[in-house]
């Protein structure tokens, strides 16, 4: 058991961050990872539905995290490799994919989302809204309760990499202040009550990641996330609030002012209404061990 | 990335497995160690040469994890073959490590770590013991606390004053103490619901040249790499996954609207407990041959000794006052002993503010796992 992401992965994150930095701030995550040049790797093929696994994408959801990007698009374009290949027919669900990823850079906005559950026809069914292009006329999916399950486990670990990003950018954001700072002759972060509580939440943050990336790394075995998905989550949301609540008492006053401190708060305190609050996170992950055992 | 064990690791989890199998409930500890020393287990990341099998640091780390797992005291295992064995391995001259790394490998001969002192608590450069040079080595003068299983122990890595110092880190040796010398006295000091503190007092004890390790007045220097080998987190990790699995044992036996209550709670341990335990092993793995990164230590440290403390707490708090039936007194006791023990994690080997201190200050926070 080890935490190292190989060198391919972490080729793939370097670029990632390479990528953010070359694009413009109101960009959205699609589009820093579309600046790579790499999506049509996403296309499925025969073979399999998508070129980077759990892991992967988690590492790229955490580094768009760490700059607020939109990920509404991007996450629902996984969504999309998730569960067409188990649609009525996933060969032309695939050829109107790579369309639409050859075609996207005409006009689309970042808020687009490729597919989402059909609340008309009950949640088992997941359905692409007939407005996106070379996707709209896709036959419907219906997915059993298992698989239904499966792929929000997938979605909440998507959206716990990117408040894992969040966490990680507030943390550093503290840090830098703390170490800048001079109060009373001292820099800030020589005082314990501000480096201790910085130090808790990296630990904090590094459990969560711990706990995320092992998950990931399962899926990409073959091993189902189960009740380790919504655990993750709860962890990783709750170390984005965090840390954003410490970014906060340690910039001061300048915390409920700054524009980077604002914006890394709201993003953190939107992640609950994409997961649910973590206390439910909690409950349901030990509902489920309970039923299912550790497994 | 691993999620969980490797072919080599997971093979030699069987092995411990296979010789613990060999022997009854109530056989000594000490007969164990040395049956899975036998076996070339209790140090397979020594060099074959002195009893191991020349296998990484992490395939130890699984060795000791399961040998605290099979209920065998780890703690007496882990300070002699981590925190006495590989600073003698590392800094050693050959011939002490031929003199001491073979008994220890071989289960046969056990050791204590005799750092601290009562008025020096974590402050290392605080410490009185004093060693001074006579004709034939030093005579050793002082007294050492906290020390654990040290009546089992043959040896003691033990930190002196060799002068005063140019500065209060200048100054400090480190010797091998041969614990049957004349001048030694060792008292047990009792503790509710856990083992046993020990106080060493060294009455003019006399050490001949060979029991200084590394260079002399330069010990401090070897300091943090002798407690890194302590803190890989992993006795506080078997204590945890123990507590957690008679927690969840617990849980399971409630009624099915009382475990939906606690539910949320038991899920937050046991994420905390599986994922330090990950942090544990990636330090082991992470590591450069013995040594590991002293910031990431601390994390799997300090993650650990938490982890282990909320189960016990919540164990107390929430689950003993509903949970636990009145005839099961097995589980009573352990979960008792539990609260008793937690307060402990945070404190020994490197109390929890000098980990936070340690993680504050790194350049990378937030990254570094």
């Amino acid at each position: 058991m080890d935490l190292i992401v190989d060198a391919a992965m972490q080729k793939l994150v370097d670029a990632i961050r390479e990528s953010d930095l070359a694009a413009a701030p109101e960009a959205s995550g699609w589009e820093v990872f579309d600046g790579l040049g790499i999506t049509e790797m996403l296309v499925p093929t025969p073979d399999g539905p998508a070129a980077l696994g759990q892991l992967a994408w988690c590492l790229v959801l955490e580094e768009l995290g760490g700059s607020c990007r939109d990920h509404s698009l991007i996450r629902s374009v996984r969504t999309f490799l998730d569960v067409y290949p188990h649609g009525p027919q996933p060969k032309r669900a695939a050829e109107a994919f790579g369309q639409w990823v050859g075609a996207h850079r005409a006009g689309l906005s970042p808020q687009t989302v490729l597919i989402e559950h059909s609340p008309a026809a009950g949640p088992r069914v997941w359905r692409t809204p007939s407005s996106v292009p070379a996707l709209g006329e896709l036959p419907d999916v219906v997915l059993d309760p298992s698989a239904v399950e499966a792929v929000a486990d997938r979605q909440l670990l998507a959206v716990a990499a990117y408040a894992l990003g969040i966490a990680r950018r507030c943390l550093r954001a503290a840090q830098e202040r703390a170490d800048g700072r001079t109060i009373a002759g001292r820099r800030l972060l020589e005082y314990q009550g501000t480096s201790h509580r910085l130090a808790q939440c990296a630990v904090d943050l590094a459990v969560a990641r711990a706990g995320l990336r092992r998950t990931a790394t399962g899926e990409d075995d073959g091993k189902p996330a189960a009740h380790r998905a919504p655990a993750a989550a709860a962890a990783s949301v709750t170390a984005a609030l965090d840390c954003a609540h410490t970014a906060v008492q340690i910039f001061g006053a300048a915390g409920t002012s700054n524009p980077e401190i604002i914006r890394l708060f709201r993003a953190a305190y939107a992640l609950p209404a994409l997961t649910g609050a973590p206390a439910e996170l909690w409950r349901s992950a030990g509902i489920r061990r309970m039923q299912n055992g550790s497994r | 990335m691993r999620h969980d064990l490797d072919a080599l690791q997971t093979a030699l989890v069987a092995d411990v497995d296979a010789v613990i199998d060999t022997v009854g409930r109530e056989t000594d500890p000490r007969e164990c160690f040395v049956r899975l020393g036998n076996a070339r287990l209790l140090a397979v990341h020594y060099p074959v040469a002195y009893g191991g099998r020349g296998l990484s640091l992490a395939c130890h780390t699984a060795v000791s994890e399961r040998i605290g797992m099979r209920g065998i005291p780890d703690v007496p295992h882990l300070v002699t073959v981590q925190a006495v064995g590989c600073p003698i391995l590392t800094f050693g001259t050959d011939r002490q490590r031929e003199r001491w790394l073979a008994p220890i490998a071989s289960g046969r001969l056990l050791a204590s770590l005799l750092l601290s002192e009562s008025d020096a608590g974590s402050d290392l450069t605080r410490i009185t013991t004093v060693a001074v040079p006579d004709s034939e080595g030093w005579r050793l003068n002082g007294r050492k606390s906290w020390s654990m299983w040290t009546e089992w122990s043959g040896i003691g890595l033990c930190c002196a004053r060799t002068r005063e110092g140019t500065n209060r880190y200048d100054g400090i040796s480190l010797f091998i103490v041969d614990l049957s010398a004349p001048g030694i006295a060792i008292e047990r000091v009792n503790r509710a619901g856990a083992e046993p503190y020990y106080t060493v007092t060294f009455d003019d004890v006399r050490l001949d040249a060979d029991a200084l390790l590394g260079r002399l007045h330069r010990g401090w220097a070897l300091l943090p790499v002798i407690i890194g080998f302590e803190r890989g987190g992993f006795d506080y990790l078997t204590r945890a996954q123990t507590w957690l699995a008679a927690a969840e044992a617990t849980l399971r036996r409630l009624p099915a609207d009382r475990q939906a209550d606690l539910a949320a709670g038991f899920a937050q341990r046991a994420f905390h407990v599986e994922n330090a335990r990950a942090l544990s092993y990636h330090a082991a793995a992470a590591a450069d041959g013995l040594e590991m990164d002293e910031t990431t230590v601390s994390y799997a440290k300090l993650a650990s000794g938490q982890a282990a403390q909320s189960v016990a707490r919540w164990a107390g708090e929430e689950l003993l006052p509903l949970g636990v039936q009145e005839d099961d007194d097995d589980m009573r006791a352990l979960l008792g002993r539990a609260v008793a023990e937690a307060p402990e994690l945070t404190v020994s080997g490197g109390a929890r503010e000098l980990q936070l201190d340690l993680i504050s200050q790194d350049p990378a926070i937030g990254w570094t796992i």
